[in-house]
């Protein structure tokens, strides 16, 4: 389980970045503890998960470690987002956030290939149970974690300005 | 020397360099008028429920680091975290921490500043501007954009305390300064600036300096019923009383801790480049394992 604690490490400094243009253990510390959801979330997802199929000879511990092995793309634009808004002064952050949010579906499209693959790989699924399992693990973790993070803002701020954009309201 | 741990000496390089320019600068307070003149954050979000990236604790530290003498922990629709920020601020000697909300209704966001309890967000905002002052407290439209306008009718407007009228939209695009200015033209509000702290950005990046009489949350409130504040927008401009503007004038380094980005130092340099190196270098070693 050492990845979902250097995950915490890596939140935590990107965290420190953003905030302050500078890495501080204050700063790293504190915001490991605000996004410990993060690997929570991930971890409760992918714990139902190997609970679904035949149970794997692997350790639970090291098919999480494993796991988390294929969050590489996220880490990457992370530490992209930290550069940009590390070394961009706070007032010229604004034409940068965009850009940097579009790009994190980047991540998103190639973490479904590279779990769809674990989970064949390392669990033992067929295609399709993989694919059952991707949409179970999604489920939970993304939900769990939206809804923790976003909480009442999802309905009187997200959905509602979403509704605008699209021209529903 | 393996690359996870060369990333790793360099991480340690980056928080040695970050706790050198991390220390919170002393500074003299400013009275000006009779008036002791703070500077002050009435917009800001926590990690607890609040899509934030700092801890209510987290906050307070942050707050002394970027100069700010107040703040109001504003969460979505809950005091909670913003009553933990104040306990926690007392216990250091920290910036004066005024409990507060962001009443988050779909078409309307209302901040609240210097309340105990959560305002209902069901209700209209004259009726949620009452109950905030029922409890001792000022209304402040927040970020109040085009399409808000509609549910800031005249029972509201004439009920306001304040209106943001710097937030970091203005930086984002000008029209959002002149919407701004639109809404302040249409009441007699004091003149807000709140940077909706939420991990990016800097806390304080638009402020409020605020003429109280003391630096206490209750002098704060009653400086914002009175409108005492003055804030800077896009290219300086200043906003709010007329003579607190002029005051302000004579103290040059309000209007530039407000409009500018202070120069990073040579230790913020290091922290930055030896943190980012450090953090590619993990995700190297990271990859070379999924690769193994």
């Amino acid at each position: 389980m050492r990845r979902p604690l250097l995950l915490l490490l890596f939140l935590g400094s990107i965290v420190s970045l953003l905030a302050s243009g500078r890495l501080t253990v204050r700063l790293i510390v504190d915001g490991a503890i605000s996004f410990a959801f993060v690997p929570a979330c991930c971890l409760a997802g992918l714990a139902v998960v190997w609970r679904l199929g035949p149970r794997a000879t692997i350790p639970f511990g090291r098919v999480a470690d494993a796991f988390f092995a294929g969050l590489t793309p996220w880490l990457v634009w992370m530490v992209a987002a930290g550069g940009v808004f590390g070394l961009v002064p706070p007032r010229a952050f604004s034409p940068w956030f965009f850009p940097v949010l579009v790009c994190g579906a980047l991540p998103l499209v190639w973490s479904l290939r590279t779990d769809w693959l674990f989970f064949q790989g390392i669990l033992g699924r067929s295609p399709r149970q993989a694919l059952r399992d991707l949409v179970v693990h999604r489920a939970i973790a993304w939900t769990g974690g939206v809804a923790y993070f976003l909480g009442i803002a999802i309905w009187y701020d997200v959905l509602p300005g979403l509704a605008m954009t699209l021209g529903l309201r | 020397m393996t690359v996870g741990r060369i990333s790793m000496v360099l991480l340690v390089v980056a928080c040695l360099a970050g706790w050198i320019a991390d220390r919170p600068a002393v500074r003299a307070p400013i009275e000006l008028g009779g008036y002791r003149v703070l500077a002050a954050d009435f917009h800001i979000h926590s990690s607890t429920w609040s899509d934030g990236a700092l801890t209510p604790w987290g906050l307070v530290l942050e707050a002394e680091r970027q100069g700010l003498d107040a703040i109001a922990v504003t969460a979505h629709n809950e005091v909670a975290d913003a009553k933990v920020s104040r306990w926690f601020s007392r216990l250091i000697g920290g910036p004066t921490v005024l409990v507060g909300q962001e009443i988050l209704a779909p078409y309307h966001h209302v901040i609240a500043v210097g309340i105990d309890r959560v305002v209902d967000s069901r209700l209209s905002v004259a009726d949620e501007a009452d109950e905030v002052h029922r409890q001792g407290g000022v209304a402040i439209a927040a970020h109040p954009l085009r399409s808000f306008w509609p549910s800031f009718d005249e029972a509201a407007l004439s009920r306001l305390d304040g209106a943001e009228i710097c937030h970091p939209l203005i930086h984002r695009s000008a029209d959002d300064q002149r919407t701004f200015e639109a809404f302040a033209a249409q009441g007699s509000f004091a003149a807000i600036g709140s940077s909706d702290f939420h991990g990016l950005s800097r806390l304080g990046v638009c402020r409020t300096f605020v003429f109280a009489r003391e630096n206490s949350a209750d002098a704060i409130v009653d400086a914002l019923r009175a409108h005492r504040t003055v804030v800077y927008g896009l290219d300086g401009q200043a906003y709010g009383d007329p003579a607190l503007i002029a005051l302000a004038a004579t103290r040059p380094e309000l209007r530039e801790s407000a409009t500018i980005d202070a120069p990073p130092s040579a230790a913020d340099w290091i922290s930055r480049i030896a943190g980012l190196a450090g953090l590619i270098g993990l995700v190297a070693v990271w990859r070379l394992r999924v690769m193994a």
